[in-house]
């Protein structure tokens, strides 16, 4: 196990530099720079801004202290958020972003694997269709599209939510933004549940289970589940890429103050090194979900660990 | 030949191939079929309903800002300057297809060269290209495009190469798996004793060999390619107005819903119709190209 781990960390860590080197030299490509604002500096103070920042030295000069001041836990200060640094920005949004992507995650899961059981044990019949009709509109709806039609329906015209706002997190203004991004996952999770509970029911252990005589709800819940949830645990790292990607729309549709709402507008205002910065976090934040779930794969299933 | 090894080769009845087999599986999947007949009435569309409708997609009509459906000769309505939906609607659909199609194609090309290479020259090679596809498979997606579209500036041209270039990983892994497993058949061993080049050996054995895993991949690519780049023109990062896809149709739709929902549900109807058709069609072709899966 401890093997295991160090194997894992010692490709995730040049990954990660790796990362950070590609998105360096691809912010540094585009044309432009952080202080051409709508108010055009003259070229002699333009200049003695970017010498303060020390963006007047060798491009490669520069890469190298980036990458030892980010070695020390430096992300430098914000160019556009006067007086922040990086850190200072990730922290003020970090928290948004965090709830919203953990409530999603709980719910989808929660949701998932139960639609999951109750279309595997229904199989074939009106209830496996419908929640497999759910999976597929899951799949095939992206989220820019049920986020607008939900605010439709629930906020304009029924008015039972907030349409927007972060409101310090109150219920009502996490319901909505947390359903679209529970939903895809929804639909993926409730299909793997299905098909792994689909193959258990028919394995031998399960018939053992019932031949034992214990009641449906045990074999179910500790017979037959388990095996197939195997599968839910590799999904755990393509999920939360799944739900930074919709948190950059959600963010924006529901208006809530969280990092995927910053990284466009920093990416188009070219401050560096907050991009860079979100960048590392996501990178890191989905590099220590993969090394998770291959962890807690080892841990389940002794067949990944021998390999 | 003798005059019965002839009549036998004429008598022998066509044999049915992979192909054969799975054509009749998959029209007799309803859903796949389905798919096919809405798929093809959507690039029908695409082709042919820009030239037929009455408007120009970019048409701006003053008289007719916020015409509902059905009015003013607007069959979808018209948007906040006035263009008719129908007109945009359509155009974008063949915006979102053209950049769907041609990305999954670079995303076809690389993805075939390099896992066909890694995978048939393994060793060190072999090792060293996938750790390449590993890592990029682990950097963030979105933000990969972002950076590049920000980078870069938006084009479509380029919007192709980015989102080509980010969905070939997973080609790659595919074909190299399927080069591995290929590389040890008889055919293969017959061909290289034969003493075919490597080159020959890759183009005219194991690529036709790969196409059945290649063309599932490819139906489920597509939609994928469609949604990256909707989800940039959503983001303001896709197609430049007045140009439209049905990413911008919706994002436009959505800023609008309140006064006019006719905007919104239209493009998001087609797209879910689209997404719907294409995925339908990739699970049909996987069940009928490998009945075992099921």
């Amino acid at each position: 196990m401890l093997g295991l781990i160090a194997r894992r960390l010692f490709t995730a860590l040049p990954t990660l530099f790796l990362v950070i080197t590609a998105a360096f030299f691809m912010m540094r490509a585009a044309p432009g720079n952080p202080f051409q604002g709508e108010r055009q500096l003259p070229p002699e103070i333009e200049a003695r801004v970017m010498a303060k920042y020390g963006f007047d030295r060798l491009l490669i000069v520069q890469y190298g202290t980036y990458i030892a001041d980010v070695a020390h836990g430096d992300l430098g200060p914000s160019l556009k958020y006067k007086d922040k640094s990086v850190v200072d920005v990730l922290k003020e949004n970090f928290g948004v972003s965090l709830v919203l992507g953990l409530s999603a995650l709980i719910v989808a899961g929660v949701t998932g694997i139960a639609l999951g059981i109750a279309a595997a044990l229904r199989q074939n019949r009106p209830a496996d269709y419908l929640v497999m009709a759910v999976a597929v509109a899951g799949v095939c709806v992206p989220t820019f599209v049920t986020a607008p039609l939900l605010v439709l329906l629930f906020a304009s015209t029924l008015q039972w939510l907030p349409n927007a706002g972060w409101n310090n997190g109150a219920l009502p203004n996490l319901i909505l933004p947390v359903a679209v991004l529970a939903l895809p996952q929804i639909a993926i999770i409730s299909r793997l549940v299905r098909a792994g509970m689909i193959e258990s029911q028919r394995s031998n252990f399960v018939r053992t289970a019932r031949a034992k005589g214990l009641p449906d709800w045990r074999v179910v819940l500790r017979h037959a589940l388990p095996p197939a949830l195997i599968p839910l645990v590799s999904y755990l790292g393509p999920a939360c890429a799944g739900l930074l990607t919709g948190s950059l729309i959600v963010e924006r549709v529901f208006a809530l103050p969280g990092l995927g709402k910053f990284f466009v507008i920093s990416a188009l205002q070219r401050d560096y090194t907050v991009v860079m910065g979100m960048v590392i976090v996501y990178a890191a934040l989905i590099l220590a979900l993969n090394l998770l779930s291959d962890l807690i794969a080892a841990a389940l299933d002794p067949r990944v660990r021998l390999s | 030949m003798s005059r019965t090894a002839i009549l036998l080769v004429a008598a022998a009845p066509r044999g049915r191939s992979l192909w054969d087999d799975a054509r009749g599986r998959l029209l007799a999947n309803r859903a796949a079929v389905a798919g096919l007949i809405v798929l093809a009435l959507l690039f029908l569309a695409a082709v042919f309903g820009p030239a037929l409708t009455p408007w120009r997609f970019d048409a701006v009509n003053k008289n007719d800002v916020w015409a509902a459906p059905l009015t003013q000769g607007h069959l979808l309505g018209a948007d906040s300057l006035g263009r008719d939906l129908l007109a945009r609607t359509l155009m974008g659909l063949s915006v979102s297809l053209a950049v769907g199609v041609v990305a999954t194609f670079v995303s076809l090309v690389v993805g075939i060269a390099w896992g066909t290479t890694a995978g048939y020259v393994g060793g060190r090679v072999d090792e060293a290209m996938m750790r390449i596809v590993d890592v990029l498979f682990a950097l963030p997606f979105v933000f990969f495009v972002i950076l590049l579209m920000v980078a870069f500036g938006s084009s479509i041209v380029l919007m192709f190469l980015a989102i080509g270039a980010v969905e070939w990983l997973t080609m790659a892994r595919i074909v190299r798996g399927q080069t591995r497993a290929l590389k040890s058949r008889e055919f293969v061993e017959a061909a290289r004793a034969a003493g075919l080049t490597a080159h020959q050996i890759v183009l005219r054995h194991i690529v036709p060999n790969l196409l059945g895993p290649v063309v599932v991949y490819v139906t489920l690519t597509i939609p994928g390619v469609i949604l990256a780049e909707s989800f940039l023109s959503f983001l303001g990062l896709g197609v430049r107005p007045p140009m439209a896809s049905l990413g911008s149709l919706i994002a436009n739709g959505a800023q609008d819903m309140e006064l006019a929902p006719w905007l919104l549900i239209a493009p998001a109807l087609i797209m879910a119709a689209t997404l719907m058709s294409f995925n339908f069609i990739g699970d049909g072709l996987r069940d009928a190209l490998d009945p075992k899966d099921r």
